[in-house]
């Protein structure tokens, strides 16, 4: 009675949290969904942890049946439900959560349900000296650090202004004809001066303009009088906080905007 | 009584170690510190420094020697051999990601990014896919990313990175399963699996975002499942369903692997039925080769047919130029001209011989050694048939179009040379012989460095500077920004002309479709060319329905690395030696019609679509 009050638990948890998951999950509530999401999932990894743990295979054997046989399910399931009417709109996280615990039940229950604590390991079999943890902890730190510094690395490689100038459609610019659109793209702040021309001449200048990913800066083209409807020239002078100046001539067709 | 108090007396830590995990610490730590080399050695290629390269592959080796050394040495347990392959294969995976950390740069990737977006944007498969359409048939790889991505609430990239890296840890397992089993030996087992590693396609190829990665790992374990099966007592109605599902999901996933595991089958069925093996069963074999044959035959007559004319198209090509070297009718491809030619070192040029010269040795002697000691054994033969395509392999190399076939052909291949090359240097009276420290292990470097070299462009190794024409290193900021900004000024779906990266990221990124002779039939590429829009370049235009036009004004800069600036149908393809005509981007300047509504710097953007709505 006591050896199976473990087992009890174990079955419960998993059960209770894959279809309380799922049936929050699959409603459309938006509050509720992604908290179904990471209650599957943790729910998923508990499954697959004490299938590893309580399945008789060897330790290769397990991770290729649940990693492997959870890889092959999941696709099947994916495409398979996307198949059905159902589609893939709110079902592909439903069907990865399937089929990794259906693998890792399948496994699980091929062994008659033992759970970890059914299992003693042998006496020292499993001791591992404090030095090669040790040395293990120190590799796991540096190579957290390369992925640091090559993430590192990719960003200074691309932390330069991307300035970029372009005529608004009509649908774009709902409060006035032709206005042009700058905006920086690398997640620096830069501040600009922004020069107009039509290539004899300044029309318009905009000082201390600040750019900023994700937003837009729009200038208007209609407050001078006279603005030709042909090229216009752009000069683009950026100071960045971080990463120095960039200075950029665009030149667009403003009669079509 | 002394001698049973010693019996008795409890295993030290040191033996404890040694039984369990052995050199599994030291090993870690030489991999990381090789990681840790490898990511300094991209921050110095984006400075440009000439060092960057000797760092870069110390940092390779510090990853493979010492888990060379310890997968071969004697007393590893298998546990302990195991558990270096998975660092091993996981290690230079990472080598692979930190060539682009942020997102997915590889040609390749772009394709079947675009398909996740369309998975992930509309909830449906088998949306068409104009960077190459032949995937839109095969969506296990998006299905699986996007139940990962949605799951996690991840990104794109990160559960991209995430499936692949998962499926290398399978396919590392898979394949020293198969060879534990056939061998009867860890040590070979595991030697063979690192010679597997030591393919042209391992580093790089096989660890793009794309189907072949996932397919592979994937076939390689439903042949574990069913050798297991055949000839391992015990977890069979367990691993029945594991290999039906992994043969299921290979045949959604990618053609050529799901061909090749029908093709592997059946040799291997055909050699049950024909020799007196008593290895193992023969059912297992039968019925997953009558499995793979349903669910290919239903995949490819209801969804994947264009597949077909695709494969067969790639496999003739590189025949029929093979063939034409033969006779003389065409001049062979220089070697290491790859379709990027960037400069090759001597040095590497030299490593990449001698590798070659250590394989072809190697299966000079071990193809016989091999089929004396196993001559019954059917799946040792195919095997040893996989390996005996490695000279063909070699032979493809020297023509253009067999060039990417036979670099596509080594990761099957390879798993036949593993074998036959681990049986063979590990046999135990070559022991006697030679000293494995003193000959397999060196002879094991050589053959990983020449995979790198013939298998990897010298500048698709480490990230740098933006390059013209270049693949992965013409992705750069302002190519992913303009791919952005046609998301969001010009919506999804508009038809555009732009070159090779640009294409690929506005298709991916950008979800537009640039149409090529490839996707559309429209040799697009031929208006760029023309230093005027003439009749037949409007007519182009018109036939492509075109609304937009990029015009990435680095291409005027340099000659191309790669072969071609657009695609393959472009005046004078791969004999371009000088840098894009201005004139082909200027002229769109001079037209009327033709309105220029974007500009970033090097990039712009012509709208034509007057042009092409003109009657």
């Amino acid at each position: 009675m006591t050896e199976s009050v473990p087992r009890l638990v174990a079955l419960a948890f998993v059960i209770t949290t894959h279809w309380l998951s799922l049936f929050i999950m699959l409603s459309d509530d938006p509050v509720a969904s992604p908290f179904g999401e990471t209650l599957a999932l943790g729910g998923a990894s508990s499954c697959i942890v004490l299938a590893l743990a309580g399945s008789r295979l060897t330790l290769a054997q397990s991770i290729l049946a649940t990693l492997g046989g959870g890889l092959s399910l999941a696709i099947i399931g994916g495409v398979g439900l996307a198949l059905t009417p159902i589609g893939l709109e709110r079902t592909t996280a439903a069907a990865w959560i399937l089929t990794v615990s259906a693998v890792a039940t399948t496994v699980w229950w091929w062994r008659g349900f033992p759970v970890p604590s059914a299992r003693v390991p042998q006496q020292g079999s499993r001791r591992i000296t404090g030095l090669s943890l040790a040395v293990l902890l120190v590799a796991a730190i540096i190579a957290i650090t390369a992925s640091l510094v090559s993430i590192a690395g990719g960003r200074t490689a691309e932390a330069m202004p991307v300035i970029q100038a372009w005529v608004l459609r009509e649908e774009e610019s709902p409060d006035g004809p032709a206005f042009i659109g700058l905006r920086e793209g690398t997640g620096l702040q830069a501040t600009c001066t922004i020069e107009l021309g039509d290539g004899r001449g300044a029309l318009l200048i905009w000082r201390g303009v600040r750019l900023e990913k994700g937003r837009t800066w729009l200038g208007r083209l209609d407050d001078p009088p006279g603005v030709p409807d042909g090229s216009l020239e752009i000069d683009v002078s950026c100071r960045t906080e971080s990463n120095g100046s960039v200075v950029r001539t665009l030149r667009i067709d403003a009669g079509d905007a | 009584m002394t001698g049973a108090a010693h019996r008795a007396k409890p295993a030290s830590h040191r033996d404890v170690l040694a039984a369990r995990i052995g050199h599994v610490p030291g090993v870690a730590l030489a991999a990381a510190l090789g990681l840790l080399a490898v990511s300094f050695a991209g921050v110095a290629a984006r400075d440009q420094q000439d060092w960057s390269s000797a760092l870069w592959w110390l940092g390779i080796g510090l990853i493979v020697i010492p888990a060379c050394a310890g997968v071969t040495a004697r007393r590893a347990s298998d546990r302990e051999r195991m558990l270096l392959l998975v660092l091993v294969g996981a290690a230079l995976y990472m080598v692979k990601v930190f060539t682009a950390p942020l997102g997915f740069t590889f040609p390749d990737e772009f394709s079947h990014l675009r398909s996740l977006d369309d998975l992930l944007r509309t909830g449906r498969l088998f949306a068409e896919n104009p960077l190459l359409p032949v995937a839109s048939g095969y969506p296990g790889l998006p299905a699986l990313t996007a139940s990962v991505a949605t799951s996690t609430d991840g990104s794109s990239f990160s559960a991209g990175v995430l499936v692949i890296g998962a499926a290398r840890i399978v396919q590392v397992l898979a394949l020293f399963g198969i060879f534990r089993i056939v061998t009867s030996s860890s040590r070979i087992a595991g030697l063979a699996t690192l010679l597997y590693a030591a393919n042209p396609s391992f580093l790089i190829f096989q660890a793009h975002f794309a189907y072949e990665s996932l397919a592979l790992p994937l076939a390689t374990l439903a042949l574990w499942c069913v050798l297991h099966i055949q000839r391992v007592q015990g977890q069979r109605g367990l691993l029945c369903v594991i290999g039906s599902l992994a043969i299921a999901a290979v045949a959604v996933t990618h053609h050529l692997t799901s061909l090749a595991l029908l093709a592997f089958l059946a040799g291997w069925c055909m050699l049950e039925l024909m020799t007196r093996n008593r290895s193992g069963l023969r059912w297992p074999v039968v019925a997953a080769l009558l499995w793979a044959i349903a669910v290919n035959a239903v995949w490819l007559l209801l969804v994947a047919g264009p597949a077909v004319p695709y494969l067969a198209e790639i496999v003739s090509g590189g025949v029929l130029e093979l063939l034409e070297t033969i006779s003389g009718e065409g001049a062979p491809r220089p070697a290491f001209a790859g379709r990027q030619g960037a400069h090759v070192p001597v040095a590497e040029i030299a490593v990449g011989y001698a590798s070659v010269l250590v394989l072809c040795i190697g299966l000079l002697f071990g193809g016989p050694h091999v089929l004396r000691r196993h001559r019954g054994d059917p799946m040792v033969l195919m095997l040893l048939a996989a390996a005996a395509l490695y000279p063909v392999s070699l032979a493809l190399r020297l023509t253009g179009a067999g060039a990417e076939t036979a670099q596509r052909a080594s990761e099957f291949v390879f798993l036949g040379m593993g074998y036959v090359l681990a049986d063979t240097a590990l046999h135990r009276r070559m022991g006697r012989v030679y000293s494995v420290r003193h000959v397999v292990i060196p002879a094991v470097i050589v053959i990983f460095a020449g995979g790198i070299v013939v298998g990897v462009p010298v500048i698709a190794r480490l990230p740098g500077p933006y390059l013209p024409a270049a693949e992965q290193r013409s992705v750069d900021r302002e190519s992913r920004e303009l791919a952005e900004w046609a998301r969001s000024a010009l919506g999804p779906g508009q038809r555009f002309i732009a070159d090779r990266t640009n294409a690929k990221l506005l298709a991916s990124l950008g979800g537009q479709y640039p149409v090529t002779q490839f996707n559309s039939g429209v040799p697009t590429a031929y208006v760029m060319f023309s230093s005027e829009l003439g009749e037949e370049e409007k007519g182009l235009l018109r036939e492509g329905r075109i609304q937009y036009i990029v015009a990435d004004l680095r291409l005027t800069r340099d000659p191309p690395l790669f072969p071609v600036f657009f695609e393959e149908a472009e005046p004078n393809a791969g004999r371009h030696t000088m840098p894009f005509p201005v004139s082909g981007f200027e002229k769109f300047d001079e037209l009327a019609e033709a309105s220029r509504i974007y500009d970033s710097g090097s990039i712009v953007v012509y709208d034509v679509s007057r042009l092409s709505a003109a009657p």
